[in-house]
């Protein structure tokens, strides 16, 4: 059963073949090439693939990318600025080393991406209750959390 | 993030050791521009999977392929049959071991199997055009298996008249020794001691939890040479393993073994995972193969610490000093035996030699069970020994109403002292140090209120506790300890550093790097490293036992020493032109300059020099490169103490760490920066080794209960207490620019503090990680009396 | 276990009779968020050649929520649509905690409430919280509509009383008394046994009187003990016409757990199951009555707000 689908991902329409037992996160990998999104558990508990949906965070892997058409997605491969230049949240995931694997990195931003535009200056622990679904196995957390609240409006102001 | 220097700094000479400069790969990974495994396409390229029996311990009576063969789309179905009849372990460590543990390394499994021995176990691979295809023909392979009656818990397979797993061996027993260091006579320690101990302990099958799960791809090209492309630790041990025990028509060189970024290890990588199906599946189609799993596949199949069931007796005189030890391991290898013999010895090497004395004995036994494989984890069996010996040794301080500190600070061995690593010396040791500034920063002497005092009242109740550890930094002497390094310089001055070590997120390429700079005069973010492709890398035994930093740091130091010096002597003429008379020795290269030394206003670029060995046609000489080897032979431990602050919730037994301090011994934090990030990362991983992570069989059918991340509880960011990290820095001569290896040891000792705090807490020893509010809240119940000793893993982890 | 899902047929109506016709004639489940449906897909755990999706269909994804007419909630309003709803939080805080306390965050933007009250897992949070706010569900078929209490509506493990064809197109919680207060809260545990789950969740809802000196409604509920959540009358009762204090709490807990049997057949594992159950009841109830009693939203206000938008 397939069936031709349009995907609007990082501002373009993308045309690709798809099915209904697809999921997103495969259709953004295999098909379209965006291999920046992670599969890890494949069953909606580790935040690894972490996609934006019309701006809230969703587990890719287990999102039928068939009710992923008309909506708004974005990726990790979407955060840099126009030009290439990495965005303040991914300049303070390099600097803080908040990317040791890597492999729940592009989770990890894509929701602390949609905390920082909905609530742009949280508190520690606000950052601490939005990436509890993010399970990362390498840093401990605690530069991730320090990475996020370098990258809030308050500490961008107090930097400039 | 602090650092306790214990020598005069000389960090203002260094450009880039030292600092928290940025590692080469981080951006690559902000950006999701970064390469692991699974990301790769390539002409061609088929998808292979496996399937896996469901039954604990079962023989293939008949196995029907023929409706999965006649699926459009599918390539192959492969079953025993097509399988090589060679047996290997998924270990590759048996090609780095030395003979006596080599020895225990038995070659026991095949790629598939008509015997199953675990859910695990393969009986049939696919490959198809694409995954969904590949799914649907496993859907249709029909198999029916003749059940067999399974062995769980390893006490029962050890009695006489049990099920035999392997046929081959004997009451299940897979592998038994004495420690070969044991000495003196333990019997006559414990009849002359003042005091003894005993305590007992066993540990849950901590799962490694690399977020990427295992995937392999194999490509024969046109020549029939192979190409490998997985997450591994250890590419050049894989491809020795490969040839020499699963397709021994194979040759070592025929092998190019390619390890891509790896989205975490821990260990599991130390070891054949997909590979030799995805080669066997390339072998039998002729075409690009990648095999992939999930994270059931990997929770039911290959892969978490070894249960130890252990037993360390401990005999003092009445003043502290210990004067024997004891201990004895039953560990639970699951169906094959892979690294489970090796990670047992080495936590019997780091127990048994933490303490000075003179009188040892240390006795194993690795028993087969029908349950999935376990392997070696970082720490390598030192967690699991600690958690046992940290809580004895507190026993005896208690006994003898001595502090904890005091008790640990009088045994521990001192540098220049013979270790445990008979013959070597102890040759660096801060582990005092660390105890010291440990405490200090604390406040463990206000903290700790002594062994006799009132329990807090009410509900919640808090306690102290505190663990110490030593660990490799490499295994000069036990494993294949030596590396090299290949460093090129371009015409524009910058260089190519060919480095062996694989990045599963530890960051050291950019410590290597920041050697390689700091060494050769390349500024470091001119230093552009290969690595990850054994047709380009020099032979290394990969990235385990906290031996990169030390050991590939010295070969790198050794390499960028040369080039430094090459840049030196070809930068002679250069000043000549320019009317400065210098020899090499009176040059400086450094940070891309070379300058006479004290005047760095003369300096010319590294670039120019650079370039006219290549470009200049008058007088061009040979591209600037060199290679530098080192061999480790020596004995210098990295160390560790740690404090742990917990409350215990009495009346549903959750324990909250409230704050957590752990202070090392580092020889010289390269980048202090990732340092830290391992120490905590580390820790956390240590903390849900301690109170979360449990892995538990069904008792009646073996089934894994815990098989998903939500079941499986891994510390989220909302387990994360206060976090303090203190780099006890007092460089060590041997290691490059002092450095010794860190990456692993901060796991070690989380579930000894704890456990050593939660006793303080509430008066209640717990014999069994993880100390998950159930086993607090029952042993509290029961006043700690409810204590049966001997059972398995399959029950829960209780002793 | 698989890496992907099988192949299945898709139908995307767009309107509810439409999607029950296609759901009966194929005899088909409907999938909303999927966030349980696709992983037992993956896992084959459950294998279905045909799917009919309510995602096009219009309306459903209305909710509204008010002291005075209660919630209302379509079958496509997402956990997180909740979050930020005030009356949601002091008024229906029992489900409001749930939805907040789902794991991972994310799960909240993608599955729906009534999405999540079908699936009948046993282990499953919301169907507990949604039970003690004596939430019913407006089941919609071929014969027409009915009303399902939640507490009829599980009738096995995985099994609800729809029958394919029929679907739930909203979900409501009646409005209650100005002085009361509910609770959600849960415990995870380790898995011992094949039958056991991964976690304790307890709901309470408590309405005191005028004087807000005694209790005189109660709603305990206690869920991932069996294969779905139940309500413990006889713990109601304990409570009713007492006035809220420790020990009463206490007492109705241990009235909870005198109607409960052991999950496995391992001793300790029971006995630390009981007392954990005891204690969360005893805080689920007490941070219930805590809430009616400071009636931190004045019912009179609401009322208000009320005449105005009317």
């Amino acid at each position: 059963m397939k069936m031709l689908a349009t995907f609007n991902v990082n501002g373009r329409d993308r045309d690709t073949v798809i099915a209904p037992h697809m999921t997103l996160a495969d259709v953004l990998r295999d098909q379209l090439r965006l291999t920046g999104t992670k599969r890890a558990c494949t069953g909606g508990n580790c935040g690894a693939c972490t996609v934006l949906m019309d701006g809230v965070p969703v587990c890719s892997c287990i999102q039928l990318a068939v009710n992923a058409r008309d909506r708004k997605i974005e990726t990790v491969e979407g955060l840099a600025k126009p030009g290439g230049d990495l965005s303040a949240l991914q300049e303070a995931f390099a600097r803080n080393n908040a990317a040791q694997c890597g492999f729940c990195t592009s989770g990890m931003l894509m929701t602390a991406e949609a905390l920082l535009r909905s609530n742009p200056r949280p508190t520690r622990e606000e950052v601490k209750v939005a990436i509890s679904g993010n399970i990362c196995r390498c840093t401990g957390y605690v530069k991730i959390v320090d990475a996020i609240m370098e990258a809030t409006a308050a500490a961008q102001e107090a930097a400039e | 993030m602090k650092t306790v220097r214990l020598s005069p700094a000389d960090t203002d000479d260094l450009l880039y050791v030292g600092r928290d400069l940025q590692k080469p790969d981080v951006k690559k990974k902000v950006t999701g521009q970064a390469v692991y495994t699974e990301d790769i396409d390539m002409p061609g390229l088929a998808e292979g999977r496996l399937l896996h029996c469901p039954h604990p311990f079962a023989r293939v009576k008949r196995i029907d392929t023929s409706k999965a063969e006649a699926l459009p789309g599918v390539l192959a179905v492969l079953t025993a049959k097509d399988a090589p009849e060679a047996r290997f372990s998924r270990s590759t460590m048996a090609e780095a071991l030395p003979s006596f543990a080599f020895d225990g390394e038995r070659q026991d499994q095949r790629i598939l199997t008509d015997l199953c021995r675990y859910r695990g176990d393969c009986v049939a691979a696919v490959a198809a055009e694409d995954i969904y295809v590949a799914e649907q023909a496993l859907d249709l392979i029909e198999v029916e298996y003749e059940l067999l009656q399974p062995v769980f818990d390893p006490f029962e397979a050890m009695k006489p008249g049990a099920v035999a797993v392997h046929d081959d061996v004997k009451n299940n027993i897979a592998f038994e020794m004495d420690h070969p260091f044991n000495m003196g006579d333990t019997g006559k320690a414990f009849d002359e001691a003042d005091v003894v101990v005993e305590f007992s302990g066993v540990n849950s099958r901590q799962k490694h939890l690399h977020m990427e799960t295992d995937s392999a791809i194999a490509h024969f090209d046109e020549t029939g040479r192979l190409t490998v492309i997985s997450p591994s630790q250890g590419p050049h041990l894989g491809k020795k393993h490969l040839s020499e025990r699963v397709f021994p028509d194979l040759n070592d060189g025929d092998i190019r073994w390619i390890s891509p970024a790896i989205g975490g290890g821990f260990g599991a990588r130390l070891a054949l995972g997909l590979e030799p199906v995805a080669v066997l599946l390339a072998r039998h189609t002729g075409r690009p193969i990648r095999v992939t799993s999930t994270r059931e596949e990997d929770f039911n199949g290959y892969s978490s610490r070894t249960d130890q069931h252990q037993t360390v007796r401990l005999a003092a005189k009445s003043d502290g000093t210990v004067i024997g030890i004891e201990q004895h391991i039953v560990s639970d290898a699951g169906a094959y035996l892979s690294h489970s013999a090796t990670t047992s010895l080495v936590n019997m090497q780091k127990s048994l030699g933490l303490f000075r004395c003179e009188n040892v004995y240390g006795h194993v036994k690795v028993v087969y069970t029908n349950t999935p494989v376990t392997a070696g984890f970082r720490g390598y069996g030192n967690a699991e020994g600690a958690f046992v010996l940290q809580q004895a040794i507190d026993m005896l301080a208690e006994r003898l109403g001595m502090d904890p500190i005091e008790i640990r600070a009088k045994n521990i061995r001192k540098e220049g002292e013979q270790s445990f690593f008979i013959p070597c010396k102890l040759e660096h040791s801060r582990l005092q140090e660390c105890i010291d500034e440990g405490a200090k920063a604390f406040d463990w002497a206000n903290k700790f209120r002594g062994w006799d005092r009132q329990k807090d009242e009410g509900r919640f109740k808090r306690g102290v506790g505190m663990s110490i550890l030593n660990h490799a930094s490499g295994a000069g002497g036990f494993l294949l300890e030596h590396s090299s390094a290949i460093m090129k310089v371009q015409a524009d001055g910058s260089a190519n550093l060919v480095i062996s070590p694989c990045e599963m997120g530890q960051g050291i390429l950019g410590a290597l790097a920041q050697v390689a700079a700091e060494l050769s005069g390349v500024p470091y973010d001119k230093i552009r490293i290969v690595t990850g492709d054994t047709d380009v890398t020099l032979f290394d035994i990969g990235s385990h036992a906290s031996r990169s930093m030390f050991v590939v740091g010295n070969a790198v130091a050794d390499c960028a020493r040369k080039i430094n010096a090459i840049i030196r002597e070809r930068a002679v003429p250069h000043f000549e032109k320019r009317q400065i008379k210098v020899t090499p020795d009176q040059l400086v290269a450094k940070g891309g300059e070379i300058y006479p030394e004290g005047q760095p206003d003369k300096a010319i670029p590294i670039g120019e020099v650079a370039h006219d060995e290549i470009y200049n046609f008058s007088d061009a000489g040979a591209q600037i490169t060199a290679s530098g080897s080192y061999l480790s032979t020596s004995h210098h431990p990295n160390h560790q103490a740690a404090f742990a602050e917990v409350e215990v919730d009495t009346e549903t037994g959750h324990v909250s760490v409230l704050r957590y301090l752990a202070a090392h011994d580092i020889g010289r934090a390269i980048n202090p920066l990732l340092v830290e990030s391992q120490m905590q990362g580390a820790a956390v991983q240590g903390l849900g080794f301690a109170l979360k992570e449990d892995f538990v069989l069904d008792q009646k059918t073996g089934e894994v209960l815990n098989d998903t991340l939500l079941t499986y509880l891994a510390p989220t960011v909302m387990d994360v207490p206060e976090l303090e990290t203190l780099m006890i820095e007092d460089p060590f001569e041997k290691g490059p620019l002092g450095a010794k290896g860190v990456g692993e040891a901060g796991v070690v000792n989380p579930a000894a503090a704890v456990a050593n705090a939660i006793y303080d807490a509430i008066g209640v020893r717990l014999h069994s990680v993880p100390m998950t509010p159930e086993k607090v809240l029952a042993m509290l119940q029961s006043g700690g009396a409810e204590n049966p000793a001997g059972s398995s893993c399959v029950s829960g982890q209780r002793l | 276990m698989g890496r992907v899902l099988l192949p299945f047929e898709f139908y995307e109506p767009e309107s509810v009779a439409e999607a029950i016709d296609l759901a009966r004639r194929h005899s088909a489940p409907f999938i909303m968020g999927g966030c349980t449906l696709v992983p037992s897909l993956r896992r084959r755990q459950r294998r279905e050649p045909c799917l009919v999706s309510l995602a096009r269909i219009p309306g459903l994804d209305d909710f509204s929520i008010h002291p005075r007419t209660g919630m209302r909630l379509g079958a496509k309003v997402v956990a997180s649509a909740l979050l930020p709803h005030i009356w949601a939080g002091k008024r229906f805080a029992a489900l409001h905690e749930a939805c907040e306390q789902l794991y991972p965050p994310h799960i909240g933007n993608m599955g729906s409430i009534v999405g999540n009250l079908c699936s009948g897992v046993p282990y499953f949070d919301l169907p507990t919280a949604a039970m003690a706010l004596d939430a019913e569900l407006h089941v919609t078929g071929q014969g027409g509509d009915r009303v399902v209490k939640l507490e009829d509506f599980y009738t096995a493990k995985f099994q609800t009383v729809l029958s394919r064809g029929e679907v739930v197109t909203q979900v409501f919680c009646p409005p209650h008394k100005a002085d009361s207060g509910s609770s959600f809260k849960k415990i995870y545990r380790s898995r011992r046994t094949i039958d056991d789950l991964h976690k304790l969740n307890a709901a309470a809802m408590v309405t005191l009187d005028e004087d807000r000196a005694r209790i005189i409604d109660a709603r305990v509920v206690l869920g991932s003990w069996s294969f779905r959540p139940h309500r413990y009358r006889a713990a109601e009762a304990v409570l009713v016409g007492e006035a809220p204090n420790f020990d009463l709490f206490e007492q109705a807990a241990d009235a909870v757990l005198a109607e409960l049997d052991p999950v496995t057949d391992l001793a300790w594992v029971e006995k630390t199951r009981f007392a954990q159950c005891r204690v969360l009841l005893r805080d689920t109830i007490a941070q219930a009555a805590s809430r009616a009693k400071s009636r931190h939203d004045p019912f009179e206000d609401a009322a208000e707000i009320l005449e105005d938008a009317s």
